[in-house]
Order: C-alpha cells, then structure tokens, then sequence
C-alpha cells in the first residue's frame, strides 16, 4: 500500500510540475529566425557644455624654447587668442604677429613675445587683458616638443596646405592642398614663415589652422566615438602647461564639441611693419581696436571687421 | 432552541431538559468510526497540491505580484552587465598596466550603476507597464537629468511600454569602461561604452529585439557614479527569434 502512495505521489508531482513548467516557462522559440525589421532606431545625447551667452576667451601660446630648454623662459613663437560664444556655438582665433609693439605691463613698450621670457604666461595674459580688454578666462602653454606629441597622440590632422611651403629652417616641404600631417610635419608646417609672402602674418594664420584643423578633427572623432574625448584630454594636457583644473578642462573640451568649424574665423590681426627700439617691429592697424570690440562683446568678430587673409584663404 | 440574552441562556420551545440532559451526559451518544481508503488520501493531497501550485501560478507566486490570471509577470529578470574591458587613459605619462588596479576599482562601481540603469530603464515592469520611471532620472547628474528625462523614449522602453508589450526578457549586456586619471592618478571620470539587448513580447506574441547601444559618461557624487553625459541610440528589430549569445556586439 505504501509503495503505490508513494508512486502515486511521484507520478501525481511529475505531472503538476509538467504542467506547471508547461505554463509559466518560456515560450517556445521558432526553429529558425525569420528575418529582422527595424522598427526604433533613435538617438539621445547630452553634452554638459558651457551655455550661456557669456563668452569665454582661451590664450594659447607657443613657446619658442628648444627641446631641453624652459618653456616659459623662452619667447612665444605664436600667440592666439581663442573666443567662444557657446551659444551661438561659434568662435573667434585670433593669431598675434609675435613682433607687435605692445604694452607689457610693468616693463612698457616691447615685442609681445618677450612678455613669456619676463614674466612667464601670466604676463603674457596681462599684457594681452591690457591690450585688448578682455579678460582671459584661461591659458595653455606648449612647446616645439608637446606640439609633435599632441599632434601624434590624435593620430596627426589633415591640414590644407595653402600655399607650397619648402623651407629647410622648419623642414617644411608641402605641396598645396589638403593632406595628413603627423606632429613633425604639423610643427613644420607652423614655424615655417620664410615660405610665405606675408612671412609671420602667414604663419600665424597656418597656425590659426591648425587649431581649426584640431578642432574639426575632435568634433568627428566625438561624434562617432565620444570616448575619444579622454584620448583628446590626456594628449593636450600631457603636453601643455596650464592653471586650468580637469574638471574644467573636460567642461572646455564638451563645449568645443558643440562648436562648429565650419563657422570659426581664423584671423590675423592687421598691422605695418615698422621699427622701434631699434629693430623690426609690427605696429597694430587700428583695425584690430575693432576686432577687440566686437570680441567683448560676443566673442567673435563680425564679418565687417574681417581682416584680410595673410595666404589668401578667405579671397 | 436557544437564544442569548443579557441575563443568560434560556430555553424556549424546547422539549424540557434536553440541553441539561446532553450537558450531564458529557458527549453526543457515540458516532461509528469510519476509515478512508488511501486512494481518497491520495486524491485528497493532489488535489491540495494542485490548487496550491494554480494558486501560486495563475496569481502569481514571487513575492505578492500578479500573475497569468491579470496577464501581467511582476518578476524582473535577473540581469548584470558583463564588462569586457578597462581601460585607464592618465593626463600625465605613468604606465598604463600600473594604472590598470585603478581603473578596474572603477569599473565596478560604474557597472553597478550602468546595470541599476538598464534595469530601471528596460527590465523593472514595475516601471515600463506604466510608463513611469521616476527611479531611473536620479542616476543621471546635473543637467543631463533633464535631459535624460526629456529623451526618455529612447533611453527607456518608453511611456507605452506597457500597451506594446506582455513581457521582457532574455536581457544580456557588455560594456567596457575607460577611466581618464588626474595628475595624481585619482579617477576623474569614466565613460562607459554600452551595448544591451532584451526581448520584449507582444500580446501577440511577437517578439521585439531591443537594442541600445551607447555612451555615458559617469563621475564620482556623494551619491555614487552618476551619469553626466549620454549619446545613446537605439535599433530595435521585430520578428525575431531568441539572440544567440554571438550576435551581441561587443562593445569597445
């Protein structure tokens, strides 16, 4: 009697559980799959960019000093001050002539590349606060050396060449048009002025376009791989010196990818050749008291007051 | 007959002492003794086993949710996101393997809150039968709450979620975590690279592949990882049969 209970019961839990899996498991699944068809594709981003109307001005420099000597006890080789207007997400690079007679406050009329070799980068943005008017919400400083590195660390910039460029001084040896330039050929291309007609105008602006070139380049690689960001952050500032936090460097480069480069003006700032102190200098048009202006107010320079191109790329 | 008031039992109608007689006799006169068969046992205990076993199915039998009777599974299917890399990427120069400890100490956190995002986002039918999840937005950080908010079709089921589909299930996700280190090699921020699927099923039974991919980048609160960037799309395909293990892209 106990063995046919007991069987009962097995058999009787065999076919509660049959049932009771046969319900609440799984649904069968097709022998095979049919074929897929897309029914949801959407996207969603959010980028903790700077908003505001505010404008935010970054001085970048470029020392002269050779590799081994001190980078802010050299001379600057470039000087661009860079205005954003987050909201219209446009920006403003304005290239300096290293030789413009200026006020450095503290040691009156000289060079403005000399201010870095007197008083490191914080004289360099006084002098330029004091020229301008504006106020310089950050700076970065490199070198010959961080250039190359940087450059590298992306994996180099497609540059258009605008004018052919061969020069044994900065080793620059580029036919005109577009092409990919890795760290040496990008500092090449930036130090070279004897192969411009407009000599250091012309160099500024290629060095204007190499910050756009970077800028473009940044925004695609984010733009299908935003974690490119970090590799972008991690190579600047391996190779720069700055006073700016990482936190707010990373709020910086999340505002430069809402920037477009189709609509950054690169320019020069207009002016004569000239001598004082006793050698060449460029004295500032008064042209570029306008372009100052228009750069308080907004960060960027209206067209009116587009100076023209040292190489020709805005004609 | 026998009737309560507030003074105490009484009598009425009743043939004189005939409560007092069974009250002195003790007990009832004796009932025969009757023995069940085992085979009415037997029936006995299925049936009692039966109906606990319906009960717990058809109303539902994992913790007080509902069940087959109301059409509707409260269970959340058990889900944790498989990380396939870390990577750490320093400001300065140090040596990437040494910084590897780093960056893995990272990952965990930020899995954590990646798998309690999808989990809230696409798993908890607590939130998408109704549309509503209020338990997912304090993941996000800053200003990308709202705007996590205002995307929330893309980033969640969606607000219909709950006229589409029955169930979802089958979930599986792999992310790989990049941490970026300050100049002291502390973790300043992560970005977690996402690609997850489930399948959701109709009233029809027509399965929905859903597929989201993306990335959020995540930093350190008082409150834990939180996101506080996102760039995240979807592709969810319909008719299809359960993903195989090989189909899911292995996020880089």
């Amino acid at each position: 009697m106990t063995r046919r209970i007991v069987i009962a019961f097995l058999a009787l839990g065999a076919w509660i559980a049959g049932s009771t899996l046969g319900v609440a498991g799984p649904p069968p699944q097709p022998a095979e799959a049919r074929p897929l068809l897309q029914i949801g594709a959407a996207h969603a981003d959010y980028v903790p960019a700077i908003d505001g109307s505010d404008p935010i001005f970054i001085l970048l420099l470029g020392s002269d000093a050779r590799p081994g000597e001190s980078v802010d006890g050299a001379r600057t080789d470039s000087i661009h001050l860079v205005g954003i207007n987050p909201a219209k997400h446009r920006a403003a690079v304005v290239g300096f002539p290293r030789d413009s007679w200026v006020e450095i406050p503290g040691l009156g009329s000289q060079k403005i590349n000399t201010a870095l070799f007197y008083g490191g980068p914080d004289l360099v943005v006084a002098t330029v606060e004091n020229l301008t008017g504006i106020r310089i919400d950050y700076w970065a400083l490199t070198s010959f050396d961080g250039i190359k590195a940087m450059v590298n660390g992306v994996g180099g910039l497609v540059i258009d060449v605008p004018l052919p460029m061969y020069d044994s001084a900065s080793g620059s040896n580029f036919d005109p048009g577009r092409q990919r330039l890795d760290g040496r050929d990008v500092l090449s291309f930036s130090r070279d002025r004897h192969s411009l007609p407009t000599g250091d105008f012309g160099r500024s602006e290629n060095q204007g376009q190499v910050v756009v070139a970077a800028l473009a380049k940044f925004r695609k690689e984010f733009a299908s791989d935003p974690s490119r960001l970090f590799t972008w952050v991690a190579a600047g500032l391996r190779n720069v010196q700055t006073a700016v936090p990482l936190d707010q460097v990373l709020s910086l480069a999340f505002t430069c990818t809402t920037i477009d480069p189709e609509r950054v003006e690169n320019i020069v700032l207009p002016g004569s050749t000239g001598s004082a102190g006793g050698s060449s200098v460029v004295l500032l048009s008064s042209q570029a008291e306008a372009i100052f202006a228009d750069m308080r107010a907004d960060g960027l320079v209206a067209t009116k007051n587009l100076p023209p191109s040292p190489n020709g790329l805005r004609d | 007959m026998v009737s309560a008031t507030g003074e105490g039992w009484l009598l009425t109608q009743s043939p004189p002492g005939t409560l007092v007689r069974v009250l002195a006799e003790g007990r009832h006169r004796p009932i025969p003794e009757r023995r069940l068969s085992p085979a009415v046992w037997i029936v006995l205990a299925a049936l009692v086993g039966l109906g606990l076993v319906l009960f717990l199915v058809l109303r539902g039998g994992n913790g007080g949710g509902t069940g087959i009777l109301d059409g509707e599974d409260d269970t959340i299917p058990a889900f944790d996101f498989q990380v396939v890399k870390t990577v750490p990427i320093s400001v300065t120069a140090a040596d990437a393997k040494r910084l590897a400890g780093i960056a893995e100490a990272v990952a965990g956190p930020v899995t954590d809150t990646m798998t309690l995002l999808y989990t809230a986002a696409f798993l908890d039918p607590a939130n998408w039968r109704d549309g509503s999840y209020e338990e997912l937005w304090p993941l996000f950080d800053g200003g990308s709450q709202a705007a996590a908010q205002q995307e929330g079709d893309t980033l969640t089921l969606g607000t219909t979620a709950g006229d589409r589909f029955e169930k979802v299930d089958l979930p599986k996700g792999k992310l790989t975590v990049k941490v970026l280190l300050d100049e002291a090699d502390e973790p300043a921020t992560a970005v977690a690279i996402v690609t997850f699927q489930a399948v959701a099923t109709g009233s029809d039974g027509t399965d929905t592949l859903i597929v989201s991919t993306g990335q959020y980048f995540l930093r350190e609160t008082s409150q834990g990882w939180l996101v506080y960037s996102f760039s995240v799309s979807r592709d969810d395909q319909t008719n299809v049969s359960e993903p195989s293990p090989s189909t899911i892209p292995v996020a880089t």
